[in-house]
């Protein structure tokens, strides 16, 4: 990571203030437009399932709304202060994130066999959600302040870690095994950007990896959905049928869709069509056109949030910007990978897109953390002296 | 981490164009399945109406209850609210909405206020939809074999509806259209069709009275008689259209006899005895090798072709006019005069009156699966079949061959198709004729003249004294014929005709009436009065004027029996 970081600086040496703002308002951008993007989405995809379920079009659409005002609040709060306040709450934020995964499976509400909502009438919370932001701060936190001892695994990997653990086992308890493989990412990111060494590094993620494709064929719902990724065919009417339905849509939109408003899966061929799988309508409706610009948009987002990270003033702004960043864009892959029949139905959901109070409340958050960090950049010799001191 | 990134977005969109775009068709194809629906729609059927346009059969919406087990939420309640309106056992009901198919039908084409009462109740899963159904304002037994049936899925079975389907039906529409998973419509998808163009109405030759009066007329004497059933055709003596064909048949075991299932008319045959001979006599005539007063030694037997022949019912020995003949019925006077026709001749003219053919144009059937009778060409009369064919043994005919071949006589001399269909009605309200058989000449208005006479005589002192009706002169023969059966004839089961026209100067209605083993056989005594029965009120109702003298005074005022007709 060192090397590759000293080199992409040295070639940024000469215009870095502009890209440094370029950059920043690109990403800015990018986030509008995914939400505005989502929102237009969000309306003709829950259009059915709203008449349906409250005899109103537009009753999912006006909440997301709402939500999405809400989102643009809470990006507003977290871009405006100094992101290092954000140490000082970091414990408190762990504990309280951890207390609320707990009680989620004391109170929580079950819905299609996992328990991942807290309700609260007006609205429901998924924890985990906060969780993953928790997780990040936490540990960026943990790492920062061990700068000096990173290559010390007894004083890195392992507390980070040990912290990890019960976040992890908890969300995996309700169960939810698409947001745990989700935190366990940005957990490996986190180490491998604060530079911890690699060798037990690549133990741990393989761990990890070999772990997720175990609990997959643990349980036996997801032992069907794995199954049925392979060969949806083989039981269209039962487990392949979500996958079907989903890739039924993308087909249907061919090159440049059906056109807005015009999809078919949303007629109660594909469940979820507003939440997990709006990829799936956006792709029915505005073809491979416009599933290839969402899936660069994201990628684009993605690549400008590593070079946040690339760029943060110190290691705890670094690590910020790569967990978030590691976040956004292994939640997004998670949900397009399900959709596109090449990962098994997680229930994910696609950042800044999906229908979703808490989610997309806690991911706006997020990117506002991110375009704090991404405000602070400092030109790279800047950064170097910065390190230094 | 960026290397992992653009080979993750690589193999994502990779994926995107394989399914959106190289491989999308097998998708495609399967998403149309489940979510295209092509709909048939019939046209309207048309209707079947009386030469007057007087509706018999027609077609209407109906409710149909119906349920879809899938919405359905609480079977035992529903059940019993239902059995309360439809008359449905619960169980049956029951069954019906815990089935597992999404559609179960309860009771189709009930009466509005049974749907509206179902409509009421608001039950969950059970629906009430509006289809068409098939309705006879004259009641379900009223020419119901002639008329035919359609199923409940309005597909024509039988009789009218079957023989006219093509016309009656119309052509059917189709729609196309995509639906959600629930069944709605889905407003953007792409959708065609074509609209069902209506079928046209059937106008008949049937007279509504008059085919309600002989299915009436027929129901009492064949209930007062204990027959197995009868038969009665009325045919307009000069167009050959028939008014009325009914068919009726007696149920033993309550003795209630009603119109038949099927329409025997057409497609019943019985040997009909002595009313044939009038044939054999006209033939004769024709020929000119017996006149009105010929005289034949009339003996007790007669032997032709080494079978001995006898007459059945006691009719006098001795000499015998031809009109004697006739009159009092002679099988063996008859076998004589048929020995100087010939059995060439006399087949050439049974066939020249209809016998041994269906009724429709070049002997194509006027109803499905009518019968064309039994007569056997003369090549085939090696024995005594000119003999019993004279007087009415040996050959098959159906009611309706029997009216064609007495009608040919009523319309002086020339035969005339029986027709049962005068034009259909197409859907801007346009009638269209269709065309009268011009006719054949079968005999000379000299024979016509001369049998006429006789038969005249049948019913002024003969055998048909019964017929006779008041204030008009009556023309017709009797026809009392022993059922055939394995190896012989019946001693106990006949078969009692009355076959005549009227007025006998210038007929208007050509009669046949039929009897099938009334326990007092004699055609005399229980068709003849039948016949006069229904003459009687049929020339009341057709208003057809008296012609004696004594009666035509105080007869009502002459009225064409042709009613008007809107268009032509």
């Amino acid at each position: 990571m060192t090397a590759i970081s000293i080199g992409v600086r040295r070639s940024e040496r000469a215009n870095s203030a502009v890209a440094r703002d370029a950059s920043h308002a690109v990403m800015f951008s990018l986030i509008v437009l995914l939400n505005l993007l989502g929102l237009v989405m969000v309306l003709s995809a829950s259009s059915v399932a709203g008449i349906q379920d409250v005899g109103n079009s537009r009753w999912y659409f006006e909440r997301q709304l709402i939500w999405v005002g809400l989102g643009a609040l809470a990006l507003g709060v977290t871009y405006s202060f100094d992101y290092h306040v954000l140490r000082r709450i970091a414990l408190p934020g762990y504990i309280l994130s951890v207390g609320l995964l707990f009680s989620v499976l004391v109170i929580g509400r079950t819905v299609g066999g996992s328990t991942r909502w807290i309700d609260f009438g007006f609205a429901r919370l998924q924890p985990s959600e906060i969780a993953k932001m928790a997780l990040i701060v936490f540990v960026a936190d943990l790492l920062a302040s061990r700068e000096a001892h990173i290559g010390d695994r007894r004083r890195s990997l392992h507390p980070a870690l040990l912290f990890f653990a019960p976040m992890a086992l908890l969300v995996l308890r309700e169960p939810d095994l698409g947001t745990t493989a989700i935190l366990g990412s940005i957990l490996v990111a986190l180490l491998f950007v604060a530079g911890v060494p690699l060798r037990p590094l690549a133990v741990l993620a393989a761990g990890g990896v070999g772990a997720t494709i175990g609990l997959a064929f643990v349980a036996e719902y997801r032992t069907r959905r794995v199954l049925t990724l392979f060969d949806p065919w083989s039981d269209p009417q039962g487990a392949g049928w979500q996958t079907l339905q989903s890739l039924t849509g993308l087909a249907n939109g061919g090159s440049t869709g059906v056109g807005l408003g015009a999809s078919r899966a949303k007629w109660g061929y594909l469940p979820n069509s507003h939440t997990d799988f709006i990829f799936a309508i956006i792709g029915e409706e505005l073809g491979l056109v416009g599933s290839l610009t969402v899936l660069l948009m994201i990628a684009a987002l993605g690549l400008l949030g590593f070079r946040t990270a690339l760029r943060a003033p110190d290691l705890f702004g670094q690590l910020l910007a790569a967990g978030i960043t590691t976040w956004l864009l292994v939640q997004a892959f998670v949900n397009i990978g399900g959709v596109i029949g090449l990962l098994p139905i997680t229930g994910v959901t696609l950042p800044f897109m999906s229908f979703g109070g808490s989610s997309l409340l806690v991911t706006m958050a997020a990117a506002g953390v991110l375009l704090n960090v991404s405000k602070r950049s400092i030109v790279p010799s800047a950064a170097q002296d910065a390190r230094d001191a | 981490m960026m290397v992992v990134l653009v080979m993750l977005v690589t193999l994502a969109g990779w994926r995107l164009v394989d399914v959106q775009i190289v491989g999308a068709d097998r998708y495609v194809e399967w998403g149309a399945d489940q979510r295209v629906q092509r709909i048939e729609i019939a046209g309207a059927r048309g209707s079947i109406l009386d030469r007057d346009r007087n509706a018999l059969v027609l077609s209407d919406d109906r409710p149909t209850i119906w349920v879809d087990p899938t919405f359905v939420t609480d079977v035992e309640a529903s059940a019993v609210a239902l059995h309360d309106i439809l008359g449905l056992e619960v169980e049956v009901i029951r069954a019906a909405l815990s089935s597992d198919r999404q559609h179960e039908f309860l009771l189709r084409q009930v009466d509005t206020g049974i749907g509206d009462a179902v409509r009421a109740l608001g039950l969950d899963g059970v629906f009430v939809t509006e289809e068409p159904a098939r309705l006879r304002p004259n009641g379900p037994d009223f020419a119901r074999g002639l008329l035919g049936r359609v199923d409940v899925d309005q597909s024509a079975t039988s009789g009218i509806e079957l023989y006219y389907d093509d016309l009656l039906a119309g052509v059917g529409g189709w729609q196309i259209y995509e639906q959600g998973r629930d069944g709605t419509l889905v407003p953007a998808g792409s959708s065609s069709g074509e609209d069902a163009t209506p079928g046209e109405d059937i106008v008949l030759t049937i007279h509504r009275e008059t085919q309600f009066l002989a299915e009436q007329i027929l129901i009492e004497q064949v209930e007062a008689t204990s027959a197995k059933g009868g038969y009665a055709v009325i045919m307009r003596t000069g167009t050959g259209e028939v008014l009325a064909a009914a068919s009726v048949s007696l149920d033993r075991d309550t003795g209630v006899a009603r119109p038949s299932s099927y329409n025997g008319a057409y497609l019943d045959t019985y040997e009909p005895g002595s009313v044939n001979k009038v044939f054999t006599i006209a033939a004769a005539i024709e020929a000119g090798v017996v006149e009105t007063d010929t005289e034949f030694e009339v003996p007790e037997t007669y032997e032709f072709a080494d079978k001995i022949f006898s007459e059945p019912f006691s009719t006098g020995v001795g000499e015998l006019t031809v009109s004697q003949i006739v009159s009092k019925s002679s099988n063996i006077g008859t076998i004589r005069v048929a020995e100087l026709v010939g059995k060439d001749r006399l087949y050439e003219f049974l066939v020249s009156v209809g016998m041994g053919s269906r009724t429709g144009k070049d002997g194509s059937a006027t109803v499905p699966d009518e019968s064309a009778g039994i007569l056997v060409p003369s090549s085939g009369w090696f024995g005594t079949e000119l003999a019993a064919i004279s007087f009415g043994q040996g050959l098959a005919l159906t009611p309706i061959q029997v009216a064609g071949a007495y009608n040919a006589i009523a319309n002086d001399g020339l035969y005339v198709r029986p027709t049962l269909v005068r034009g259909v009605v197409d859907r801007e309200g346009m009638m269209h004729r269709w065309p009268i058989d011009p006719g054949t000449r079968a005999m000379s208005s000299e024979t016509v003249a001369s049998v006429t006479a006789m038969m005249t005589e049948v019913v002024a002192a003969g055998t048909g004294r019964l017929a006779a009706v008041d204030g008009y002169t009556v023309a017709g023969k009797t026809g009392t014929a022993q059922k055939p059966f394995e190896g012989g004839y019946s001693d106990t089961d006949y078969m009692s005709t009355f076959a005549g026209f009227v007025p006998a100067a210038d007929p208007e209605l050509t009669i046949v009436v039929v009897l099938d083993t009334a326990a007092t056989y004699l055609a005399g005594e229980v068709a003849a009065p039948l016949f006069s029965e229904l003459a009687e009120y049929v020339l009341r109702t057709l208003r057809v004027p008296p012609t004696d003298s004594a009666l035509a005074a105080s007869s009502v005022a002459e009225a064409p029996l042709e009613t008007a007709d809107a268009v032509d």
